[in-house]
């Protein structure tokens, strides 16, 4: 009767139970908590943390994690993470998705604010090097730093082409996509400390109309040039533009409603659980996390003060019409970014609306940490 | 041949910024090509439409509410 209870319990997950996998589940709940509670990415968080407690549950190896023997065809989490997020296969939807619903118009009104999207990378290149000193090879260097882009897929993109180990790319899709949540927390001290009051009380003027078609030529022309310039970062803008070119078009409706909604929610869905699936305990919680999630903060910090320090530059130049703080909006979160330097310059000044200049900078941002990561990834992959 | 990290980062910033600004340049050409040659077209195009709808509509007798 005793043997026949011992082998019952053997049978049970409990025997497999480690404090490294009740820990990780104990993160899944947070993560939980935070997707519907905080609201923080729900679309996002709510998956990972799911999938974090279903990769972390005691004997999950012979079911959904299995590379070999029973189970390996149906483990599912593997599946999803091999086929679609280490080929890169899903950011790339997403990206296309993301092109679906981003407007450009704010930049092709000005297209100054190419630059200031350009300045907001320094963050990508100072978090690599300090990465190096803190003893990361350069190739993982290279694809922490990406985290500064604060773009959630292109750091998941650049992180599969630099061929990181799992646990650090795990570490660096959920620090990439916790960070763009708090982006109106890290954002507001760096642009208060690097902006006067006064500065951020300019008010700007009314941005020009852009015709429909600058809008459907402009994704053709930003092809075309990053593939003569840079062929590594391609596959992120040329996603990024075709999806744009279906909502600009106009007659491929249901080709950008498809990929903005159903398309990127099932991506996202597969994102969700592939990356779940590599927060594993014994891989997950290492000293190097922990370094990947302080390095990011390091990155998305100057990659703010980078953007808002040629925000200034245009300040100068522009005999103070230009409101600095639109240059912290060159980092890529949209349009959280964009949002911040909104709330930010309506606390100063409730009758100032800068959401539509900073948005230029901030659709640039997207288009500068791909190309960023596609620098990385030529040079280092 | 290998490259080190200050290579990375100091090739990097450049090339970033050099790629946007010729995004820069490039859009601001579009932008004044397009706006010269064929948004000027489309706003001629536009008023003579509009133009034959009124002309329309004046000649058109009774209607309203």
């Amino acid at each position: 009767m005793l043997d026949s209870l011992v082998e019952m319990l053997d049978v049970t997950g409990f025997p497999d139970v480690t404090w490294q996998g009740v820990v990780m589940i104990a993160i899944g709940l947070v993560l939980i908590y935070l997707a519907i509670s905080k609201k923080m990415e729900p679309l996002l968080l709510g998956p990972i943390g799911f999938a974090v407690i279903l990769a972390n549950l005691p004997g999950q190896e012979h079911y959904l994690l299995a590379e070999e023997g029973f189970g390996a065809i149906g483990a599912f989490l593997n599946i999803t993470y091999e086929y679609t997020i280490s080929t890169g296969l899903i950011p790339l939807l997403i990206f296309l998705g993301i092109g679906t619903m981003t407007d450009f118009s704010p930049l092709l009104a000005n297209p100054k604010a190419f630059l200031l999207g350009a300045a907001a990378q320094i963050g990508i290149f100072l978090a690599l090097g300090l990465a190096v000193m803190l003893g990361f090879g350069l190739s993982e260097a290279g694809a922490i730093g990406i985290i500064g882009g604060a773009d959630g897929p292109t750091a998941i993109y650049a992180a599969g082409a630099l061929e990181v180990d799992p646990g650090i790319f795990a570490a660096i899709t959920v620090a990439a996509y916790s960070y763009m949540a708090l982006v109106p927390v890290i954002q507001p001290p760096i642009i208060k400390l690097l902006t006067t009051e006064e500065q951020r009380k300019i008010r700007m003027g009314k941005m020009r109309e852009v015709s429909q078609l600058e809008k459907i030529a402009f994704p053709i022309v930003v092809t075309i040039i990053i593939g003569f310039i840079l062929p590594s970062a391609l596959p992120l803008v040329g996603m990024l533009m075709l999806g744009n070119l279906f909502q600009t078009s106009g007659v491929m409706d249901r080709l950008s409603n498809t990929g903005g909604d159903a398309l990127m929610d099932i991506a996202t869905i597969l994102l969700g659980l592939g990356v779940g699936y590599l927060m594993i305990g014994e891989q997950f919680l290492t000293s190097e996390t922990l370094s990947i999630f302080l390095l990011g903060v390091f990155a998305f910090a100057t990659a703010t003060a980078g953007g808002t320090l040629l925000g200034l530059l245009y300040y100068k130049l522009s005999d103070g019409k230009v409101n600095p703080m639109v240059g912290a909006a060159g980092v890529s979160a949209v349009p959280m970014a964009a949002r911040v330097v909104q709330d930010m310059g309506q606390k100063e000044d409730a009758g100032s609306h800068l959401l539509m200049h900073a948005m230029g900078p901030n659709v640039a941002g997207v288009i500068g940490s791909a190309t960023a990561a596609g620098i990385l990834i030529g040079l280092l992959g | 041949m290998s490259i080190g990290p200050l290579q990375t980062v100091v090739i990097g910033i450049a090339v970033v910024f050099l790629t946007l600004t010729i995004l820069t340049i490039a859009t601001y050409i579009m932008s004044h090509v397009i706006e010269k040659y064929f948004v000027e077209e489309e706003k001629e195009e536009q008023k003579e439409k509009i133009a034959a709808i009124v002309a329309a509509v004046q000649t058109q007798n009774g209607g309203g509410d």
